[in-house]
Parts: C-alpha cells; sequence; structure tokens
C-alpha cells in the first residue's frame, strides 16, 4: 500500500490518498470540464483505496456547478482546490494537494460533458475512491 | 503596442471578471514555486494601464506568504485565481492564460519560471510590468 500526503498551500486542508496500485499504474486525469482546465487540475482515483480529507468546516468552501451533483473542496484561506465529493466517495486534485510525485505526471485528457445525471452518479460510484471525512466545527 | 486588444476574463462562476489588453501573440510563464503549482497558474505579466477589473472586487479573497508581497487573490465563491499581484511585478498585474474567454484563439508561448529560486529570477520578469514608451 502507497500513502500519498498533500495539503493545500496554507495547510487548512490535508488529504491522504491509499492505494495498493503501483505507482506507475495510476491513472493520473485531466478533466477537460470549465472548472478544472481553470485550475489546471489533475485527479487520481481508486474504488478500492481510501481517500481521507482533514478540515475545519469554516475553512472551506463548497462550491457547486453544473448539475450540482458534487462538492469541490476549496480551501477559503489560500484558494486550493482539494478535491471533488459526493456521498461516500471523492476525487482527488493531486496538484491543488501539492503532491508532486502524481502532480508532475502527464495527465490524461477526459472529458465527461455527454454524460446524463444517472450516469454520472454511476460513473463516480464505480471510480472515485470511498471517502473519509475528518470534519471539526 | 499597435494591434493589442482588449480581451475579456475571468472566475469560473461569473462574480469575478476583468479585461486585459495583449496581442494575438504572448509570451507566459509557468512557475514552480509552492503556491503556482498548487493552481496551475500560467501567467501573463502586464502593466497596470493594460488591466482592468469589469466586477467581482468585493468577491476577491486575498491570501499572502512569505514576504507578504506578492497578493494572492481569488474568487471566494469558486476559488479561481484569475489574476493577481506578483511579487516580481507589484507595480502590474498576472493574469491567469486559464481564466481568459479566448485563450484558445491566441498563440500563447508557455515558457518555464524558476520560482522555486525566485530571488536568482525575478529580475529577469521585471521589464514585462512596464509600459514602452509611446
Amino acid at each position: 500500500m502507497t500513502a500519498y500526503e498533500g495539503r493545500c498551500h496554507c495547510g487548512a486542508v490535508s488529504a491522504r490518498f491509499e492505494t495498493q496500485i503501483a505507482p506507475e499504474a495510476i491513472d493520473v486525469r485531466a478533466d477537460q470540464c470549465s472548472f478544472c482546465r481553470r485550475n489546471g487540475a489533475k485527479t487520481v482515483s481508486d474504488p478500492a483505496g481510501t481517500l481521507m480529507l482533514s478540515f475545519r468546516e469554516r475553512d472551506v468552501e463548497r462550491y457547486r456547478f453544473g448539475t450540482r451533483s458534487s462538492d469541490f473542496i476549496i480551501c477559503r484561506r489560500c484558494g486550493s482546490f482539494m478535491a471533488a465529493i459526493i456521498d461516500g466517495y471523492g476525487v482527488l486534485n493531486v496538484v491543488g494537494a501539492g503532491i508532486g510525485a502524481l502532480a508532475e505526471r502527464p495527465a490524461r485528457p477526459v472529458d465527461y460533458d455527454g454524460e446524463t445525471p444517472e450516469s454520472r452518479a454511476e460513473r463516480r460510484r464505480q471510480r472515485w475512491t470511498p471517502l473519509v471525512l475528518e470534519v471539526a466545527a | 503596442m499597435s494591434g493589442d486588444v482588449w480581451r475579456s476574463g475571468g472566475c469560473h462562476c461569473g462574480a469575478v471578471r476583468f479585461e486585459v489588453s495583449l496581442p494575438d501573440a504572448v509570451v507566459a510563464q509557468s512557475c514552480n514555486c509552492s503556491i503556482c503549482e498548487r493552481t496551475g497558474f500560467v501567467h501573463i505579466i502586464t502593466p497596470e494601464s493594460r488591466f482592468r477589473l469589469m466586477k467581482g472586487a468585493e468577491a476577491l479573497s486575498s491570501y499572502r506568504f512569505n514576504t507578504g508581497v506578492a497578493d494572492h487573490l481569488f474568487c471566494s465563491i469558486c476559488g479561481i485565481k484569475s489574476f493577481y499581484r506578483p511579487r516580481s511585478n507589484p507595480d502590474g498585474w498576472s493574469v491567469n492564460a486559464r481564466c481568459l474567454d479566448d485563450a484558445d484563439a491566441l498563440d500563447i508561448q508557455i515558457e518555464p519560471f524558476d520560482g522555486r529560486n525566485w530571488e536568482a529570477h525575478a529580475a529577469s520578469l521585471a521589464h514585462l510590468s512596464r509600459d514602452e514608451p509611446s
């Protein structure tokens, strides 16, 4: 098992991604949506792994757009985009979390624009990482 | 410079909108420092006179660290850093090429900037925020 640890720039939001996938086999993706492109985001997930996010609720903005079906976790103090989450699952932005070992890798462009709400929800449940949230008041 | 055009851009949610006067071909910097790495910022550094904030001043959050000279501005709603006041060019602005509406219509040449060794390299950017003599 490999654990990748990261945090936003100011440290208010921390992330830990645990996976059995070999480092070179991790699929680093560059979502081509309007939000991820502005962030230069690169995301990773593993349905058999664990994503842990720790923060105080007052330190994060939960941004929603488009189908409004996930929360984009943004640090209110430094602006870093850390992860997108739904109930029980999440996908980590290794760029925003400063995880160089993965952020410096070339990313595979992906585009989910044509999805229906149902197929989008199903893809996320199938591919995103089981999520553990440690949220303080 | 003749041929420059005012081009629009902004954050993701639409709260912050700006215009910047640019030619069709620009050189931008991709910086490897700790904050630029996290925001994926692609720098188009411009003089004060060639940038104007159209809306959203009240939506901007400010983040400062280290020397505190740079004013890292991001939208408090969507988090996007579409422009900011850079430490290398405190007399001008740096606009995020990723946040231009018509970025695909521009010829943007991206060069690396070694922000991890900022002191050794910042002077090479100073001229970018100076107005050219007319």
